[in-house]
């Protein structure tokens, strides 16, 4: 039974070609008897969707595996890594989310991580965010703050539940 | 079989005095032990004695003794015991304080001479004086203590504030005279740094709205300086608009924001930037002289960079991050605090002069980011003041192009309207009709007309365009055409706003930029496709060119966008 995985999906669209901010959520062992918890914030515009990019986090392909990449030189161990949960949220079906230079869906990434470490350092969540992001001026426009308010929003809740269970 | 090691007190004490301390960082470090003890008052004194003639007949002060006396919780025998230990007990440090290693005193102390003594009285009311004389080490660790005389007692009571009242006072003699810096340069180094570097603490008021802490540096009371000079930011229009900042007041690059430190995600920090003003903005302003304004906000090489704060006490001047902040002159403005609290020593590897701490992985890669937007909006601020400064004495390269294109465009303008006026009837119907409607599809707002009418700005950088278009032209309501260009699209943020400094190329590329417009309308306005299809396709196009270019500047390694 240990080396089963389960994976339950709550909708079919998160494997469809649409513009996605989503998190993951892993532990991490740093020793033989304790784990830390990492989450990790992106955006995709994959072929295959979330779920698509979600593969290629968790595959051992160095070219696109960012999160076990991320996972190694922040923890400095290997990749064994547990207990996995994901989120996926699809942005606004807006032309500048479509595209396909990512500076917009990167300026909404780069508001949802900020607005994700404040809250997990002010109410001490013991959860680190290993993900890298870039600014740009996009951030400024209210309707992408307005998508990386509502985003962000879900990605704690999503934390929470997870910490509660 | 196990056997005891040996070691020698004199030759240890004299290896402390060299980890890295200057008279300033020595003497302030003492001031740490004075706030760790709940001082309200601390004086700093440099004591001055004659140097005998040697032949010239001119006698020299040299410096006799440093002493640092405050009115803090002061030491019994157990306290004192505690602080001339090599490593001292962790259990006498209290939250929040400024000690690490149990080293500080004694490392400092050896740094400045040979003898320290310390009087203090604990709460047990008893003044004692304990004496470590490096001239007295031999094979044993040894130091003298015994109660205070008359004399001593005195001395302490004038600076505790009341006889009998709990305090310390550090003396530190046979100086190490053949390095010292003179006293007036250490005097004006500690007036100058300890502002800065106990700011918090100077800076907080008791719960009756006294200042909590005083410091004194030979009875000069030391002023609270913040180096971000956060207080003068205005509450209405506090944060820093990089593309039109007129370089005269201080603003936010970045408010207050945590970062993690630790790979548990328990142990935070907070960081923030702020855009100093440009002096030669604030010079031209006539408010004070540039040389003025440089020192007041302590702009020049040494000073740039970020603060670093532990338990609100300064550990690194103007720290450049691990390199993340690089050497520009361009940064002068630019400055940063980090604000840590002692849970995070060992995860940040603070050493034991704790001036210097090495960032773990997890915080780099949480400040990487938010340092470096704030060093390119820092940049781009500076150029903007600069720019803006330009424009009032007539050196603008920006302005000097649009007058050139202005001009050459009337003309054209004036052309085309003469031409459509002595048009055949159906002709001139037609060019009517497609100029009306290339004006109803694009018009340019009010404040684009008058930025065209004041400084006959053809091309007009705006904060963004839709779907990441690098251009987009606009015409005025009689005809005038204009260029917008998006100042948030990755070649201008990357490639075109790193080389500002070249005027030729600045004008070259505003002029390629008209150039794509003006191509664009005389498609519309007297080309033999359909008005409307023609501004589908180059809508289409637009977008195509920003989103490719911004695809490709992101895949190559230029030297402009790297900094390399």
């Amino acid at each position: 039974m240990a080396r089963t995985s389960y994976a339950t999906i709550s909708r079919s669209d998160i494997a469809e070609r649409h513009a996605f901010l989503y998190c993951i959520h892993a532990l991490v062992p740093t020793d033989i008897k304790s784990t830390s918890k990492a989450i990790y914030i992106g955006q995709t515009r994959n072929r295959f969707g979330a779920i698509g990019r979600l593969t290629q986090h968790l595959s051992n392909d160095d070219t696109c595996n960012t999160f076990k990449q991320r996972v190694r030189a922040i923890f400095n161990i290997g990749e064994k890594l547990t207990d996995i949960s994901f989120i996926a949220c699809p942005l606004s079906p807006l032309k500048s989310f479509l595209v396909d230079s990512p500076d917009y869906r990167e300026a909404v990434e780069a508001l949802v991580q900020d607005k994700v470490i404040q809250s997990i350092v002010k109410q001490n969540l013991k959860v680190v965010v290993v993900s890298r992001i870039s600014y740009n001026s996009y951030t400024r426009e209210r309707f992408i703050q307005e998508e990386a308010d509502a985003i962000s929003r879900d990605i704690l809740t999503w934390i929470h539940n997870i910490g509660s269970n | 079989m196990k056997k005891s090691g040996s070691w020698n007190p004199a030759r240890v004490f004299d290896a402390l005095g060299r980890i890295g301390y200057n008279p300033v960082s020595a003497l302030l470090d003492m001031c740490d032990n004075s706030v760790s003890a709940d001082a309200t008052k601390v004086r700093i004194s440099i004591n001055l004695a004659p140097k005998p003639s040697n032949g010239s007949g001119k006698t020299k002060a040299i410096i006799d003794s440093f002493q640092v006396a405050d009115n803090g919780k002061g030491m019994d025998e157990e306290g004192l015991h505690n602080a001339l230990t090599f490593g001292s007990s962790e259990s006498f440090y209290t939250e929040g304080t400024l000690s690490k290693f149990g080293l500080g005193l004694k490392s400092a102390a050896s740094s400045l001479g040979r003898k320290l003594e310390i009087i203090s009285r604990g709460n047990d009311g008893i003044t004692r004086i304990a004496t470590l004389d490096r001239d007295q080490l031999m094979q044993d660790y040894e130091y003298e203590l015994r109660e205070a005389n008359d004399g001593e007692k005195s001395l302490l009571d004038q600076h505790a504030g009341s006889a009998g009242h709990t305090g310390t006072i550090i003396q530190i003699s046979k100086i190490r005279l053949e390095s010292m810096p003179s006293p007036t340069e250490i005097k004006n180094r500690l007036n100058a740094r300890a502002g800065v570097i106990f700011f918090f603490h100077l800076h907080k008021n008791d719960t009756d709205g006294k200042q909590a802490l005083q410091i004194f540096v030979d009875d000069e009371p030391v002023k609270p300086i913040d180096p971000l000079f956060r207080a003068e930011i205005s509450k209405d229009d506090d944060e820093l608009d990089e593309a039109s900042w007129d370089g005269l007041s201080v603003k936010w690059i970045l408010k207050p924001q945590s970062i993690q430190l630790d790979n548990e995600g328990s142990i935070s920090g907070t960081v923030s930037v702020v855009q100093l003003p440009h002096p030669p903005s604030v010079a031209n302003s006539g408010s004070m002289t540039q040389a003025a304004c440089r020192e007041k906000y302590m702009i020049g090489a040494g000073n740039y960079g970020v603060y670093i704060y532990r338990n609100g006490r300064l550990i690194s001047w103007a720290d450049n991050l691990d390199g993340m902040i690089n050497q520009d002159q361009d940064l002068y403005s630019f400055r940063g605090s980090l604000e840590l609290k002692s849970d995070s020593d060992d995860i940040l590897n603070l050493d034991v002069t704790k001036s210097r701490i090495h960032l773990s992985e997890i915080a780099k890669s949480q400040l990487t980011a938010k340092i470096s937007e704030a060093k390119k909006n820092s940049i781009k601020a500076w150029d903007a003041a600069k720019t803006c400064l330009n424009r009032k004495l007539g050196e603008e390269p920006r302005d000097t192009i649009n007058e050139q294109i202005d001009s050459v465009r009337k003309i054209i303008e004036n052309d085309e309207k003469l031409d459509e006026k002595v048009a055949p009837p159906e002709e001139k119907k037609k060019l009517e009709k497609r100029r009306i409607q290339a004006i109803e599809t694009t018009p340019a707002t009010p404040e684009e007309e008058s930025k065209l009418r004041e400084r006959a700005e053809r091309v007009q950088y705006v904060d963004s365009l839709p779907d990441n278009q690098l251009w987009q032209r606009a015409l005025a309501a009689d005809g005038s055409l204009i260029v917008r260009v998006n100042r948030s699209h990755r070649m201008i943020r990357d490639v075109v706003d790193v080389l500002h400094s070249n005027k030729q190329l600045v004008m070259t590329l505003d002029l390629f930029m008209f150039s794509l417009a003006s191509a664009e309308y005389k498609l519309v306005y007297n080309g033999s496709y359909e008005e409307r299809i023609i501004e589908k396709i180059m809508e289409s196009f637009r977008g195509q060119v920003g989103d490719e270019l911004s695809n490709v500047l992101r895949k190559m390694d230029l030297p402009v966008i790297t900094g390399s």
